[in-house]
């Protein structure tokens, strides 16, 4: 009996770890093979890139729909100036959009959590204003904001608002009850129950909702420059793309692309750091390991 | 190893002594509605202070909902509810709560958990340490205390609960089926150290339990409930000698008690399905 491999002695005192129960599904993931990290990390993108540039270079697709790598990078050499600025003013709005908007966005879900006349009177309204496109309303802020850099950054700072009120106000509202009687019977007040209960509770959330936030503010900013605007990382694509030069374009889009993800790691890896006890915090997902999926 | 029985109660924060004496408890004439559904009828309770009482009963007869009530988070159909003459109007530290249900705050660590009412009372950084770590040690949790809850069993979890309310040094301890998650050999220990506290305190204890043989062990007195609806069957004085041990629990006339208990809480249980 012993010698069976699952029997194990439980000492007085003991109790099985959590971890030894979760660090095994109980569900058998319908399959077993796993893709060595250097595959995916290094193989894919490289046999991608390789595709790529095969394609390109043996010239099977036309330089309009899918630039070269090395002209590619030749924009990157001879535009480098422009595109250094670009990212300044686009990065620079986008955090400041971001930034204030998110901040505006938090303290509104803070003051619904904690003032019920707050709620009453904005609740509805802003449940009314939350689904409307913010795209829409480009062509007022122009007119209100004139062209440049105000409406750009009123754009984004309103899209990030909505995004974290809504996550906020949603995070205070999934406060678990018995974590709030827990902490009135412990003797906290309504300010102690804010501060020890309901803001740790929703903090990892807010920062999942500043990754949406920010994911909405890269989208945002170059609508914005699309449309009424003469700088930036959009208003490069949009001049390089009346060039028909779909090198300098793509340029643009990888930039964007490293920006976002760049920010996005960032985030998650201070998710992590900030809120180990979290589910959210980044652990193992194991609704995703056993049905196939991701943690 | 070395589980030398710790008397926590020694490195408990002295001075406040008013606050902490132990309050009598008069429960008139509580009735319970949710909607239609009558939970509690008529259920009258009179506890003195410092007595440790025990309420037993089948699952869904209203033990919770009445402590709820006591707490403080609900209000009475009808009927009044008083602690220490005065009415219960609001949940308050004087009636701290062992839960049901997981009730650990999953982003504090386990020392932040049970230093947690300490901290609100603004106890001294010193003695609200020495404190909390006697408690961590009186649930069997040294060397854990940096773990964060999502990191311990659901037994260790009800241990930091336990150690959470205790240290709030209320005036009446209600605890809903606190030990029943744990281990056989945890829940004894837990049982003993909690009683060796409680005497130290002679804090007033409304004890939740669906094992008898831990309502002997604990209490002063036991109160069994009946289901459909809740109200009160029998009260029963636990004639024991304090302080208990370990040999307690194998008198014969435990034994009795228990197998007369056991009786009547079929008979209960049995006539409220034949209804
Ligand atoms: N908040 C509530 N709303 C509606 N019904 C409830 C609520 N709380 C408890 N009940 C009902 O009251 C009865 C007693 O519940 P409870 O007090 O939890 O029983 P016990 O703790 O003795 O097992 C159950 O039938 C339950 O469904
Ligand atoms: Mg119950």
């Amino acid at each position: 009996m012993s010698s069976h491999p699952d029997v194990r002695v439980l000492q007085p005192h003991e109790e099985l770890a959590p971890d030894a129960a979760a660090s095994a599904p109980a569900v058998r993931p319908w399959t077993r093979l796993r893709i060595p990290r250097a595959v995916q990390l290094v193989l894919v993108p490289a046999a991608i890139i390789a595709v790529w540039i095969f394609l390109t270079h043996a010239e099977l697709v036309d330089e309009v729909y899918l630039p070269r790598p090395d002209t590619m990078w030749d924009r990157v050499v001879t535009l480098r100036a422009e595109l250094w600025e670009a990212i300044l003013t686009s990065g620079s709005m986008i955090l400041i959009g971001t930034l204030s908007g998110g901040l505006a966005g938090i303290f509104v879900g803070l003051l619904f959590g904690f003032s019920r006349v707050a709620r009453d009177l904005f609740e509805f309204t802003l449940d009314v204003i939350r689904p409307v496109p913010i795209f829409a309303l480009i062509p007022i802020f122009i007119l209100w904001f004139g062209i440049g850099r105000t409406p750009q950054i009123a754009l984004v700072a309103l899209g990030v608002f909505l995004i974290l009120s809504f996550t906020t106000i949603e995070a205070v509202r999934n406060v678990a009850r018995i974590h709030v009687l827990a902490a009135m019977t412990c003797g906290a007040d309504r300010l102690a129950i804010y501060r020890t209960v309901v803001v740790p509770s929703i903090l990892p959330q807010i920062l999942l909702g500043v990754r949406f936030g920010f994911i909405a503010a890269w989208g945002l900013d170059v609508a914005a420059e699309f449309s009424g605007s003469v700088h930036g990382l959009g208003f490069f694509m949009i001049v390089r793309g009346q060039y028909l030069d779909t090198a300098g374009v793509s340029v643009a889009v990888l930039i964007y692309c490293s920006m976002a993800i760049i920010v996005d790691r960032g985030l998650r890896f201070l998710s992590r750091r900030l809120f180990p006890w979290s589910p959210r915090g980044g652990h193992e997902d194991l609704a995703g390991e056993i049905l196939g999926g991701r943690g | 190893m070395g589980r030398v029985p710790t008397t926590p109660s020694q490195a408990l924060p002295q001075g406040s002594d008013e606050r902490q004496s132990p309050v009598g408890l008069e429960v008139s004439d509580v009735s319970m509605k949710f909607g239609e559904n009558l939970v509690l009828d008529n259920v009258s309770l009179s506890v003195k202070p410092g007595e440790f009482t025990c309420l037993i009963g089948a699952s869904g007869c209203g033990k919770s909902t009445l402590l709820n009530l006591i707490a403080g988070f609900t209000k009475p159909t009808s009927g009044t509810l008083r602690a220490g003459g005065e009415l219960i109007k609001a949940p308050g530290p004087e009636r701290a709560m062992v839960f049901q249900d997981d009730a650990v705050f999953p982003w504090y660590t386990v020392h932040q958990n049970v230093e947690y009412g300490l901290k609100l009372r603004g106890v001294r950084r010193e003695e609200r340490h020495a404190a909390t770590k006697s408690f961590i040690k009186m649930v069997g949790l040294e060397g854990r205390e940096k773990s964060y809850p999502s990191q311990l069993s659901g037994g260790m979890r009800k241990r930091v609960d336990v150690a959470r309310a205790i240290a709030v040094a209320p005036r009446i301890l209600l605890m809903d089926e606190p030990f029943a998650a744990l281990d056989a050999i945890t829940k004894a220990r837990m049982q003993e150290e909690f009683l060796d506290i409680w005497e130290k305190r002679q804090t007033t204890v409304i004890f939740v339990t669906h094992d008898i043989e831990e309502a002997l062990f604990l209490g002063d007195r036991i109160v069994l409930m009946g289901t459909h609806p809740g109200r009160i069957l029998s009260e029963t004085i636990v004639p024991f000698a304090r302080p208990r041990s370990e040999k307690t629990r194998t008198m014969p006339e435990l034994q009795e008690l228990r197998a007369t208990l056991l009786q009547q809480l079929r008979i209960s249980s049995a006539g409220g399905d034949a209804k």
